[in-house]
C-alpha cells in the first residue's frame, strides 16, 4: 500500500502540476521572432554634416543577419563593414547600438560618431519587413540613413503564445 | 583549399584536441568523454574563435561545416545504436519498486521543474515562432535526461556497477533515457507536424506501425542473426553489414516519419538480442571507430554552435545560473528523495541523486536536436550546454564526497566474499 501511495504522491502530483503549468503558459506572450537573414537596403541622404561617415556604412543592397534570444537581438550587416548592433525589441520597435565596426568608422576627424539602429517591424506584409534608419550622432550633428529590410525566408509561426 | 584537405585538417585538429584534453581530464579523475566535450567547446567561438578569429575562420569555414556535420551525424547514429544495445530490460526486472519509483520520480520532478522554469524563460529567451507547449516540453525533457553511457562508465571505473546503488542507478538511467527519448520524439513530432508537410496523424500511425514491425518482425530476424553468431562463434563481415544496414534503414524510416533519425538507431539497439558475446562482438567492431573518431567530431560541431559570447550581461548569466540550479535541484533532489523514501539510506540515496544528475553527451544530443528544430535559441542552447558540462563535471567529486572509496570498499566486502566463494 505504501509504495502505491508514494508513487501516486511523487509521480501523480507532479504530472498534474505539469499539465497545469502547460495550461497556464498558454497565456504567455513571447517577443516577435526576428531571427534569420534579411535583405536590407540603405538609402543615403543628401549631403549633410555627417556625409563622410555615411560612406562608411554598408552601400547598396546588403544582407542583415539577426540572432535573437527573447527580446535581445544581435544585428549584423554581412558586408565589408561587418557592422554589428546589440539591442532589443519592445512590442514592434527595435532599438540597438553599435558594438563593433572598423575602428576608423567610429573615430573620425569630427570625433567619435555613435551609430544606432532603430526600426519598426511591419508584420502586415508578407514576408515581414523592417522599416527604420541607422542614426549617426556625434553629439552636435545627427543624421538618419533610411533603411528597409525584407525577411529572406518566410518563418513558419506556430500558435504564438499558446 | 580543396574541401577534402580542409576536412582532413579539421579531423586531425579535432582528434588531437579531444585526445589531449580527454587525457588531462582523466588525470583529474574525470571521464574521458568530459574532456572531449570541453575540447569541442574550446575549438568553437567560445575560445578559438574569440582568441584567434582568423585561425578559426580558416580552419572551420562555414561552407565546410556541412561535411563535418554529416560525418558527425553518422557517428552519432552509430553511438545511439551502441547506447541502445547497452540497455538491457533485465536490469529493471531485477530491481523492485525502488528502481521503478526512483526512475519515474527522477524523470517527472525535473520535468515539472523544467516546465516551471519554462514559464519564466519563455518571454525572456524565446520568440513567438515557438509555441509555449513545445518550448516547455523541450525544457522539461532536457532537464530529465541522464547520460546512461557516462553513468555506466563512472560506475564501472568506481567498481560500483554490482553494488545496490549501482544496479538501481543504472536501471533508473535506462528507464530515464528511454522515457526521455520517447518524450523528445513526441516533441519533435509536434514541432515538425506544425512546420513540415507530414501531417501529425500520418506520423503517429507510421510510428505505431514502425514500432510494431521493429518489436515483432525485426526483433525475430535479429534473434536468428544471434543464433547464427553462436553457431559460428564469430561476427562475420556479412553479419556486420546486415546490422549496419538495419541501423541505417531504421534511422531513415524514423527521419522520414518526422521524428528523428537518432530514434531509429536507438530503438534498433534496444531491441537487439542481449546475449553478452553477441553484444560484445558488435561493440568491439563499431565502438572504437565511433567513440575515438566520430564522436569527437560531434563534440566539435556542438562547440562550433556554442558561443559563450552570447551570454552578455548580468541578466543572461542569471538565466544561465537559474537553469543550472533548477537542473541540479530537480534531478538530484528528485532522485535522492525518492530513493530515500523507497527505503535506501541517506548515503545511498544521495549517491543515486548525484549519479542521476549526470547529463553528459545525451544532453548535448538533445540540445542539438532542439536547436535544429528551432525550439531553443542559440543563447539558451549555450546556457544548457554549460549546464550539461557542469552537471557532468560535478558527478565524480560529489560521488567521492558522498560515497568515498573507503566506504565503498567496506560496504562491498560481502559481495566480494560471495563472488570469491
Amino acid at each position: 500500500m505504501r509504495p502505491i501511495l508514494l508513487y501516486l504522491v511523487l509521480v501523480g502530483l507532479p504530472v498534474l502540476g505539469t499539465l497545469g503549468l502547460l495550461q497556464v503558459g498558454q497565456n504567455l506572450v513571447a517577443p516577435i521572432s526576428l531571427a534569420g537573414k534579411w535583405s536590407a537596403q540603405l538609402t543615403p541622404p543628401n549631403p549633410c554634416g555627417l556625409s563622410d561617415e555615411v560612406s562608411l556604412l554598408p552601400a547598396g543592397p546588403t544582407t542583415l543577419s539577426i540572432t535573437q534570444s527573447g527580446p535581445n537581438l544581435l544585428i549584423s550587416f554581412e558586408d565589408d563593414s561587418k557592422s554589428t548592433f546589440a539591442g532589443n525589441i519592445r512590442e514592434v520597435i527595435i532599438d540597438a547600438g553599435m558594438v563593433s565596426q572598423h575602428a576608423t568608422a567610429i573615430h573620425t576627424s569630427k570625433g567619435t560618431v555613435a551609430i544606432y539602429f532603430h526600426a519598426r517591424v511591419d508584420r502586415q506584409s508578407e514576408p515581414d519587413r523592417l522599416l527604420g534608419a541607422l542614426i549617426l550622432d556625434n553629439g552636435s550633428l545627427r543624421t538618419e540613413v533610411p533603411l528597409t529590410a525584407i525577411r529572406q525566408s518566410a518563418v513558419h509561426r506556430t500558435t504564438g503564445g499558446g | 583549399m580543396p574541401r577534402l584537405t580542409i576536412l582532413l585538417i579539421q579531423i586531425v585538429v579535432i582528434l588531437l584536441a579531444a585526445r589531449s584534453v580527454g587525457w588531462l581530464f582523466r588525470k583529474i579523475g574525470q571521464p574521458q568523454v568530459m574532456g572531449e566535450m570541453v575540447a569541442g567547446i574550446l575549438l568553437g567561438p567560445s575560445l578559438l574563435g574569440w582568441v584567434a578569429p582568423g585561425v578559426s575562420a580558416a580552419l572551420f569555414p562555414p561552407e565546410s561545416l556541412g561535411f563535418l556535420n554529416s560525418l558527425s551525424q553518422i557517428g552519432l547514429l552509430l553511438f545511439m545504436f551502441l547506447v541502445g544495445i547497452d540497455l538491457d530490460p533485465r536490469l529493471l526486472r531485477e530491481q523492485k519498486h525502488a528502481a521503478v519509483i526512483t526512475s519515474h520520480v527522477s524523470i517527472i520532478i525535473p520535468f515539472f521543474m523544467g516546465t516551471l522554469l519554462a514559464l519564466y524563460l519563455y518571454p525572456r529567451l524565446s520568440d513567438d515562432r515557438v509555441a509555449f507547449t513545445h518550448f516547455a516540453l523541450f525544457v522539461g525533457t532536457a532537464m530529465s535526461i541522464t547520460a546512461f553511457p557516462v553513468l555506466a562508465r563512472i560506475l564501472t571505473e568506481r567498481k560500483l556497477i554490482r553494488s545496490r546503488v549501482g544496479t538501481v542507478a543504472i536501471a533508473c538511467a535506462a528507464v530515464d533515457d528511454v522515457t526521455a527519448w520517447c518524450i523528445l520524439a513526441g516533441v519533435v513530432m509536434l514541432v515538425r507536424a506544425s512546420s513540415v508537410a507530414i501531417p501529425l496523424w500520418l506520423t503517429l500511425t507510421g510510428t505505431v506501425v514502425y514500432v510494431g514491425i521493429m518489436l515483432y518482425g525485426t526483433r525475430r530476424a535479429l534473434h536468428r542473426l544471434e543464433v547464427t553468431f553462436r553457431a559460428r562463434n564469430k561476427l562475420t563481415q556479412d553479419m556486420m553489414a546486415v546490422v549496419l544496414l538495419l541501423v541505417l534503414a531504421s534511422a531513415w524510416v524514423t527521419e522520414s516519419l518526422g521524428i528523428h533519425a537518432l530514434f531509429g538507431a536507438f530503438l534498433l539497439g534496444v531491441i537487439m538480442p542481449k546475449e553478452q558475446g553477441f553484444v560484445q562482438a558488435i561493440k568491439e567492431k563499431l565502438g572504437s571507430l565511433t567513440v575515438v573518431l566520430l564522436l569527437p567530431l560531434y563534440f566539435a560541431f556542438t562547440g562550433l554552435r556554442t558561443s559563450i559570447g552570447l551570454l552578455s550581461g548580468a541578466d543572461m548569466w542569471f538565466y544561465c545560473g537559474t537553469i543550472i540550479a533548477v537542473a541540479i535541484t530537480g534531478k538530484f533532489g528528485g532522485a535522492a528523495l525518492s530513493a530515500r523514501l523507497s527505503g535506501m539510506r541517506w548515503r545511498e540515496a544521495g549517491t543515486i541523486g548525484v549519479l542521476m544528475n549526470t547529463r553528459g553527451l545525451m544532453e548535448l544530443i538533445i540540445l542539438n536536436i532542439g536547436l535544429d528544430i528551432g525550439v531553443i535559441s542559440s543563447a539558451l542552447f549555450t546556457m544548457m550546454v554549460l549546464m550539461a558540462m557542469i552537471t557532468t563535471f560535478m558527478t565524480t567529486p560529489l560521488l567521492e564526497l558522498i560515497y568515498p572509496a573507503r566506504q565503498r570498499w567496506h560496504e562491498l566486502a560481502p559481495a566480494r566474499t560471495a563472488r570469491a566463494a
